[in-house]
């Protein structure tokens, strides 16, 4: 096996087990950063207002 | 007329009933069988058509389904009458010929998991030529396809015996129950496997080949639609399966992370098998003292199942009888996983008889599992592997690419109205906000690729009629074509129908 292939086959391995283990972390930590910025809106929209 | 209230499947549930739908043979036995015929020039395509096309449609197909608690025949039929609904039934229709010959090539597993108990696992290529006996493998006419072989029959019909028992189960009970063991167990048996064949000598030759890189390969068509045909397959789109799944899910839940989820870990079960299988044959093609393209030629719908009890005849030779055992639990986990796409498959025709025609679950069960069991029938010859190429071109590289093409450009159209709703509902929900380039992605972007790919399968269909016409153009334009045109127009105007023989009886 060439180096060049070894290179293509590891590219392709962390592409997609590092991308399936993103989105898998993120299924559980994305709802929490909704909700961090749903409670950050409000907040903003008072300080423009007072502002 | 107020639908039939469905019951709610829990995150997890319907995780692994999508991801039980992709990886089937779609990621097993497609997704291998692809690159070993345009090895390591198939990845960069596929990636382009995975990322851009296919999980795309996805996600959206989740959102709908999620959103409006309808499958897509009642959903399409609410937003635009009958086009609407013929282009629902088509995609029922079309997943129902594709039906036909997978439940033969899970009879294929089920043959495995038999002789996986006796003393024929042996490493020449036996189930090629002694259990399929194929004598043929161009046929020109029926006359040539050889004699009904009726171990694959019976393992047909037993996979269609097995259905219609889950089935009768509904959604959230059969399906779910089944695929929170198997699914797991399927990502444990390919990693074990895959870490094994690496240790084998000849492995790295095998994978050698696998990446072997022609930039020349890039500029044939070919390629290309086979790529894209390949993503819309794996990922279930435009078959109306990912509706129903999504319509028995939690409605707060991050349909586009989820679409994301499902397409890399379909992807990873495909490339894993890939490695698996270019690891076994340099091994044997090491051991043989051949060439690695000299051990299977050109491949075929069979490939997979060729590989597969030639290693696990290898594992036997340092580790006598646990070849037998990791083959034995290969092919059952292959099979519930087979068995989950193929429930998805037919799932999308009940379902649509069930809650839109409002025909009894069972009749709609009996009606759409015994239509499919009589064509599959067709696929159990002993020279029906290329009539399997042959239907599956014309389903997963000419009807499912129309049908994305269709729903993209329809929720243009339709869907100046739909679009914006759907991208209210995800941006909610979903921590991937749905913002303007993301619709010049689906809207212009997407369509257009399709559609270049749509005219590539075209031209290589054209080019196959030359070469076979029986095959490319007859059957395949019969059985891949126009049955799901013909049985998707007669759903369409099932009521009309049904009117006109009332008129007549009265």
């Amino acid at each position: 096996m060439s180096v060049g292939a070894i290179i293509y086959l590891v590219i392709l391995l962390l592409f997609f087990i590092g991308g399936f283990i993103f989105f898998i972390v993120m299924d559980y930590q994305g709802p929490k950063q909704m909700a961090k910025k749903a409670q950050k809106k409000p907040k903003e929209k008072l300080k423009k207002a007072n502002k | 007329m107020q639908a039939k209230s469905r019951k709610t499947i829990n995150k997890f549930g319907f995780l692994v009933s999508v991801i039980g739908a992709t990886v089937g043979l779609g990621g097993i036995w497609g997704f291998p069988t692809q690159v070993y015929m345009h090895r390591g020039a198939y990845f960069i395509p596929f990636i382009i058509s995975l990322l851009i096309c296919a999980i795309p449609v996805l996600f959206i197909e989740m959102t709908i389904g999620n959103k409006s608690r309808k499958n897509h025949i009642e959903f399409f039929t609410e937003v635009a009458g009958k086009k609407g609904a013929f282009f629902a039934w088509l995609q029922s229709s079309t997943v129902l010929i594709l039906s036909t010959y997978y439940s033969v090539l899970i009879g294929w597993c089920l043959i495995n998991i038999v002789i996986s108990f006796t003393s024929n696992l042996n490493t020449t290529d036996f189930f090629y030529h002694q259990i399929l006996n194929v004598t043929n493998e161009n046929p020109t006419g029926f006359n040539q396809l050889g004699t009904l072989n009726w171990k694959v029959l019976l393992g047909t019909l037993a996979v269609w015996g097995v259905l219609i028992v889950i089935l009768l189960g509904g959604v959230a009970k059969g399906i779910d129950k089944a695929n929170k063991v198997f699914i797991p167990s399927l990502f444990v048996m390919i990693l074990f496997l895959v870490i094994y064949t690496s240790t084998l000598s000849g492995a790295g030759k095998g994978l050698g080949v696998m990446m072997e890189f022609d930039a020349k390969q890039m500029l044939k068509p070919a390629l290309w639609k086979d790529a894209f045909g390949q993503a819309f397959f794996m990922m279930t789109t435009c078959t109306g399966t990912i509706y129903i799944y999504a319509a028995h899910a939690p409605k707060d839940q991050d349909n586009t992370n989820h679409a994301f989820v499902v397409g890399l870990g379909t992807t990873i079960v495909g490339l894993f098998t890939a490695m698996i299988i270019f690891s076994a044959i340099g091994n044997i093609a090491q051991a043989q003292g051949k060439e690695f393209d000299e051990i299977f030629g050109k491949g075929g719908p069979a490939l997979v199942f060729q590989v597969f009890p030639q290693l696990f005849a290898i594992i036997n030779q340092s580790a006598p009888g646990f070849g037998n055992v990791v083959s034995v639990i290969f092919f059952l986990t292959l099979f519930f996983a087979g068995m989950s796409s193929l429930i998805g498959q037919v799932e999308s025709m009940v379902n649509g008889l069930e809650y839109e025609v409002r025909i009894p679950r069972l009749a709609a069960l009996l009606m759409s599992a015994g239509f499919a069991m009589l064509l599959s029938i067709l696929f159990t010859f002993n020279n029906s592997p290329a009539l399997i190429t042959s239907v599956g071109n014309w389903v997963a590289q000419i009807w499912l690419l129309v049908l994305g093409l269709g729903l993209l450009i329809g929720i243009g159209p339709v869907g100046w109205k739909i679009y914006p709703s759907l991208k209210e509902f995800n941006n909610k929900n979903s921590w991937i906000q749905w913002h303007k380039p993301f619709g010049f992605l689906i809207l212009l972007v997407a369509p257009i690729l399709i559609f270049v790919n749509v005219i590539a399968a075209f031209y290589e269909i054209g080019v196959g009629i030359a070469d076979n016409a029986f095959v490319n153009a007859g059957f395949g334009i019969i059985v891949g074509f126009l049955i799901p045109l013909v049985v998707g127009t007669i759903l369409v105007f099932h009521k009309e129908i049904a009117n006109l023989f009332h008129k007549q009886r009265k």
